[in-house]
């Protein structure tokens, strides 16, 4: 049989156009295609070796070896179809050449995007990590959608780009509605960019939910904060942004309040000034500035001291903050009583205006 | 108190600090300090040093004067201060105890916005090597052309170099200079007194403006 005289023809459903393959050419695609992918198989072995000496891990690593191993089998499968000769074969009026070259523009302006991304994070320093990891997904998401048009453009349809623009303008009041959410917290992550109230690292209370941890990361449409028992949980960026956050730790110091009920009886200045002995034995009380003791109140039960204590941000969270405040309780309660300064428990005197008369009975007289 | 001492079963003291030495089977040996305990093997001996007293982690050191010192117009004045510092025990450079000798407190320098936790510690004004095993000489300097006068001392401490003797610690000279109202703080690095041991090489830390 005369192998070139082999033809194949295809029908397109919907182009009348028809192609004929020859045995020759799908001999020729294949041993391109075979050759191509052991090529490929090489360099992916040689970028892999040098991974493992270079100082360059960020770049040269198992992640670009496959992107290479895949842009080299992508070039040799459009060859492949090339030496069939099946590129010009029209897919819903668009060229098969046109389809593969968009579809590899936009997979690989896809990785240099995703590279980048890593590589503008993971150089940033700690002090600048949320603003970099922002910029850093706004360039992401900006090549990204540069990159889908161009792939259209190079695809061909560009001009069917107004029909597809008109329609988005429907479509997109209906995406609208519909994804008003994640359009919120995207502008939301925005706004709190440049509003900062909070930062990776940051330890804050959100007083209407209850949430209290550290900023563990802050994504374009969410943030995540770990609680102080170890759990994550994931907030909408627009919810954060729309309520109050009290930042735990935006300033070196904060102060503490404690209350401390004495009984009536008891000496408030002896009270206040062993109270200000403790506060001074106290590492993480600071010394400037002073702590201070006042009466708060003459309570129903007990003359109840404030004391107003300073210490640093830092220490003074999650369970630094039950072990200090517990630790401070303890003592004063300690020291109080051995300076015979009573903590009272809550009691009600009361006061009959007749005289009380009280019958005992013995019930063992029978 | 400080320096090296051979590895051999042997009690040490430290201020009012016991640490106890054993030597197990040849070559190994157990330390213990209160409630801290470790095992180590080998080693050339055991190094006690003092380091700077930075506590949970700060790096400035604030000392208030009991009272204030005042200086007139181009005029210099040296004086010794009282201050704290910690106690590192190590093995060939290997840290295996670091402890507190001296009451720990600290103190805001700066504002709640903007400032600065400090070490805190309140020393007399001596114009000699106080009894105080820990010390930092004061060299206040008014380029000025004012009387100044300082209350207090802050300084940096993180990473800094240390000096001692058997029975004393110093931190590097310190030299206060009035060129203005603000004065200019700076731990030279330097031997504050002669025949002092460093307890490693002897790098100057930033100035800094004490604003506060």
């Amino acid at each position: 049989m005369d192998v070139s005289s082999l033809n194949i023809t295809l029908l397109s459903g919907l182009d009348e156009g028809s192609i004929s393959i020859t045995l020759l050419s799908i001999i020729k695609a294949v041993a391109v295609l075979v050759l191509g992918i052991i090529l490929a198989k090489i360099i992916k072995a040689e970028v892999l070796r040098a991974s493992r000496n270079t100082t360059y891990v960020w770049i040269i690593n198992e992640e670009t070896a496959s992107a290479l191993y895949n842009l080299i089998v992508f070039i040799v499968v459009i060859e492949a179809l090339n030496v069939v000769g099946i590129l010009s074969y029209k897919l819903w009026g668009v060229t098969l050449s046109n389809l593969l070259i968009a579809l590899l523009v936009f997979y690989f302006s896809y990785l240099l995007a995703k590279k980048s991304k890593e590589y503008l994070v993971s150089r940033a320093p700690q002090s600048k990590l949320p603003e970099v990891q922002l910029k850093a997904k706004l360039f992401y998401y900006t090549v990204i959608t540069l990159a889908f048009f161009i792939s259209l453009n190079i695809a061909g349809i560009s001009s069917e780009l107004s029909t597809l623009l008109a329609a988005a303008g429907i479509t997109g009041i209906v995406l609208g509605f519909a994804s008003q959410a994640v359009i919120s917290n995207f502008i939301s992550g925005i706004f709190m960019y440049f509003d900062k109230p909070l930062q990776v690292g940051d330890a804050v209370r959100l007083p209407e939910s209850g949430v209290e941890g550290i900023v563990e990361d802050i994504h374009i449409l969410s943030t995540r904060i770990r609680q102080w028992d170890g759990t994550l949980i994931r907030i909408p960026n627009a919810s954060l942004f729309n309520s109050s956050i009290v930042n735990l730790q935006r300033y070196p110091v904060r102060r503490t309040t404690i209350t401390v009920g004495i009984s009536y009886k008891s000496d408030i200045q002896k009270a206040i000034d062993t109270i200000l002995r403790i506060l001074d034995e106290e590492p993480y009380v600071l010394a400037k500035p002073e702590p201070r003791v006042y009466v708060e109140e003459l309570g129903d039960s007990s003359v109840n001291l404030m004391i107003w204590a300073w210490v640093p941000s830092s220490l003074w969270v999650g369970q630094n903050f039950l072990r200090s405040r517990f630790h401070l309780l303890q003592k004063i309660k300690k020291t109080l009583e051995a300076e015979g300064v009573e903590i009272p428990f809550p009691q009600r005197v009361n006061w009959f205006a007749e005289e009380l008369r009280i019958r005992i009975e013995d019930s063992g007289r029978g | 108190m400080f320096g090296r001492y051979e590895l051999r079963t042997q009690f040490i003291k430290v201020g009012g600090v016991k640490i106890h030495i054993v030597e197990g089977s040849p070559g190994l040996f157990r330390y213990r300090r209160d409630d801290v305990t470790a095992v180590f093997k080998g080693g050339k001996g055991i190094d006690i040093l003092p380091t700077p007293a930075e506590g949970y982690g700060v790096k400035l050191l604030m000392i208030d004067l009991m009272e204030k010192v005042m200086v007139p117009p181009g005029e210099s004045f040296v004086f010794y201060l009282e201050a704290p510092f910690e106690v590192q025990v190590s093995v060939d450079g290997k840290t295996i105890d670091r402890f507190q000798l001296f009451r720990e407190k600290y103190a805001l320098y700066g504002t709640p916005q903007i400032g600065a936790i400090a070490r805190y510690w309140k020393s007399g004004v001596y114009t000699s090597i106080p009894e105080h095993s820990g010390v930092v000489k004061v060299v206040l300097l008014n380029k000025s052309k004012n009387w100044r006068e300082v209350d207090h001392i802050v300084f940096f401490i993180k990473d800094s170099v240390m000096y001692y003797t058997e029975d004393r610690a110093f931190y590097p000279l310190i030299i206060v200079e009035f060129r203005s109202k603000v004065p200019e703080v700076n731990n030279t690095g330097k031997p504050p007194e002669e025949n002092l041991t460093p307890t490693k090489e002897e790098l100057p830390l930033p100035n800094f403006l004490m604003r506060w």
